[in-house]
């Protein structure tokens, strides 16, 4: 299963997701591939370059573009949903139920799957809430496209915080019997590869942020790069430009010199998305695994 | 190498012993987030959760926190001893959550809001008197390293004497009347961090004239109130969760003062000065975001910024305890009030 994670992702999640960037930037791209038709022309130029998947929310445009495309486009798709709108409810967004009836697990499709679940259901585990919502979520999703899931970093997060190791391998053992490779996004880059390593969880990636000067590297940057060190899960290092201060290529090459497996360069992090997508693929090629 | 901690584990002995145990008080969307910054956070251990709703006891639980996990305040002291206090419960019980909290003894916390009316305010203004232990509140945009050092030079003196204060606070959420949370407006939940923002910028202020529109509901979408700063100077407020380009909150202060002109965000800060000041020299300064590295040891979103300040104070930290001052709770929930009762009643014009 390892052997397929990709080590060139391009990142449109700041598409439908608050990300580390300046708002103007942001603004920029977001109105630039607004259209299903311009982000398919994007994503075929990226495939193009280099890159070997799309780390996405499979959000109506995508879909649309995937039409557009007619042709099975990889896609690491990061769930549960998480819209910027879920932080007007008071209530944890995890406790709102699913709202139809094949939604909480009662259809055919992953039917074992879902006996697995059962107790975890019954016990009132978060990870049954999570797993219900990946199957409404993916739904509508084409299977030809499902080349990983990305649980997000809100449930990764949580788990983590709360020590549920439990809850963690009931997920991933969920999104592979969907998605076939799934990995844990994460804003706590260090305490999660620690905690791996304690529990003996081996996700098939990890997608976390790093840069050379730690901007977000929990819970300090010098943790975080001896855990890195130990190389025992396949890392994806995402805004290795830490916001904008450090360009492309000098915090890709730190991140890989510091025991990245690959790179998930987002599209606010690319000046000229085909140019800095082929520099990446030729840093990567460069070094033998 | 440090080995990270959770204390949701049982720690090594090299690592830094918890300083304090801390319990959450209100299970919702902040709580749980809380929760999460406070188990992530090597000085702290959480010691209980507390919320009245069962179904949020629930989530918790399934979640996977280890610790008691109650209905009431009363119930926790009585199976934990934490030491301090999260509250984050509902508006409506907010100054009792953060009475109890007191009258137990316990060092509390209020995330962004201390009250729901003036009445609660004047209420808790005594019992603060009477705290034995910190009481603190506050939000992050005060936090957040770009805000802090603008307060820096403003508290410095850069700008001289203050003539005018420009605050807006945007964000893209209600385009219809279907995604309007029920029974809220622009004013909450939107006020509060930029009230908060603003006078522990510019100092206390107070309301005068507020215009308001209403766009997909009957009450304000948008809000523009009129303030005057107890220096004197005018400012002035404006609030909307219906513009677009904002997926992420944004909270922009722009002041004018007779040696010049400040702009901060949390994007950046521009600094224009006519003459040296505050030990800047005349001309252009600017800082930009991403020069700092993570703001707590776990990120949970924004309470972990709070979270981390509220722990800074506890260990006698007076800067940081100034930035979490509960006096100023205490005034934003007065002005808040104000402002909605200058409020002019208004009904939606577009109903898409």
């Amino acid at each position: 299963m390892n052997a397929t994670v990709p080590r060139l992702v391009l990142s449109i999640l700041s598409l439908d997701l608050p990300v580390r960037a300046s708002r103007e930037r942001l603004l920029e791209m977001t109105g630039r591939y607004r259209e299903a038709e311009s982000l398919a022309v994007g994503l075929v130029k990226a495939l193009d370059a280099g890159a070997e998947a799309v780390c996405a929310v499979p959000s109506a445009p995508l879909r649309g573009a995937l039409t557009a495309l007619k042709k099975p486009l990889p896609v690491l798709a990061r769930l549960p949903l998480t819209p910027p709108a879920l932080d007007l409810r008071e209530d944890h967004w995890l406790m709102r139920e699913p709202r139809e009836r094949n939604e909480a697990g009662f259809g055919l499709e992953g039917a074992a799957q879902r006996v697995a679940l059962l107790p975890a259901a019954i016990t009132g585990d978060v990870s049954a809430r999570v797993a219900a919502r990946i199957d409404q979520e993916s739904g509508a999703w084409p299977t030809r496209s499902r080349a990983g899931l990305l649980l997000c970093a809100p449930v990764t997060d949580l788990v983590l915080a709360a020590g549920h190791a439990r809850a963690l391998e009931r997920l991933l053992r969920h999104g592979r019997s969907r998605f076939g490779l799934a990995g844990l996004e994460t804003r706590n880059p260090g305490w999660l590869l620690a905690r791996l390593h304690e529990w003996g969880i081996e996700p098939d990636f990890v997608l976390a942020p790093i840069d050379p000067l730690g901007t977000a590297m929990t819970p300090d940057a010098e943790t975080t790069r001896a855990e890195m060190q130990r190389g025992s899960v396949r890392l994806l290092a995402s805004e290795v430009r830490g916001g904008g201060p450090t360009a492309l290529e000098a915090g890709a090459r730190d991140a890989l010199d510091r025991g990245a497996w690959g790179l998930a360069a987002d599209l606010v992090e690319l000046s000229d998305l085909s140019s800095d997508l082929r520099g990446l693929a030729a840093m990567l090629a460069s070094r033998s695994r | 190498m440090r080995t990270p901690h959770l204390p949701a584990d049982a720690a090594t002995p090299e690592e830094t012993a918890p300083r304090w145990r801390i319990a959450v008080s209100g299970l919702g969307r902040a709580g749980v987030a809380y929760a999460m910054a406070i188990a992530g956070h090597p000085g702290c251990q959480l010691a209980g959760l507390v919320d009245p709703r069962a179904d949020r006891r629930a989530f918790a639980k399934g979640a996977g926190f280890k610790v008691p996990i109650v209905a009431s305040l009363a119930s926790l002291l009585q199976r934990a001893a934490p030491q301090a206090l999260v509250v984050c419960g509902a508006s409506s019980t907010r100054a009792a959550d953060v009475r109890a909290g007191i009258d137990a003894g316990l060092a509390t916390l209020a995330d962004g809001r201390l009250a729901e009316t003036a009445q609660e305010a004047d209420a808790l203004a005594t019992a603060l008197r009477d705290a034995r232990a910190l009481v603190a509140c506050g939000g992050a945009p005060l936090l957040h390293p770009l805000f802090r050092r603008a307060g820096e030079w403003l508290a410095a003196g850069a700008l001289g004497p203050l003539v005018r204060v420009q605050t807006s606070a945007y964000v893209s959420r209600v385009f219809s009347a279907a995604s309007r949370p029920a029974n809220r407006d622009v004013i909450d939940p939107m006020a509060d961090d930029a009230l908060m923002l603003l006078d522990g910028l510019v100092g206390p202020a107070q309301a005068g004239e507020v215009r308001a529109q209403a766009l997909y509901g009957n009450g304000p979408d948008e809000l523009h109130a009129e303030l005057v700063l107890q220096a004197g100077a005018t400012a002035s407020l404006d609030l909307s969760w219906s513009v677009p380009g904002y997926p992420r909150p944004a909270i922009v202060v722009e002041a004018e003062g007779r040696r010049g002109r400040l702009l901060a965000s949390d994007d950046a800060i521009e600094l224009e000065l006519h003459e040296p000041a505050a030990g800047l020299q005349a001309g252009a300064h600017q800082v930009a975001a991403g020069e700092w590295g993570p703001q707590a040891p776990f990120e949970a979103g924004e309470p972990s910024m709070v979270l981390a300040a509220f722990v800074q104070a506890l260990d006698g930290d007076p800067a940081t305890a100034a930035l979490l001052d509960a006096q100023r709770g205490l005034r934003v929930a007065r002005l808040r009030e104000a402002i909605r009762a200058a409020t002019p009643v208004v009904a939606a014009r577009v109903t898409p």
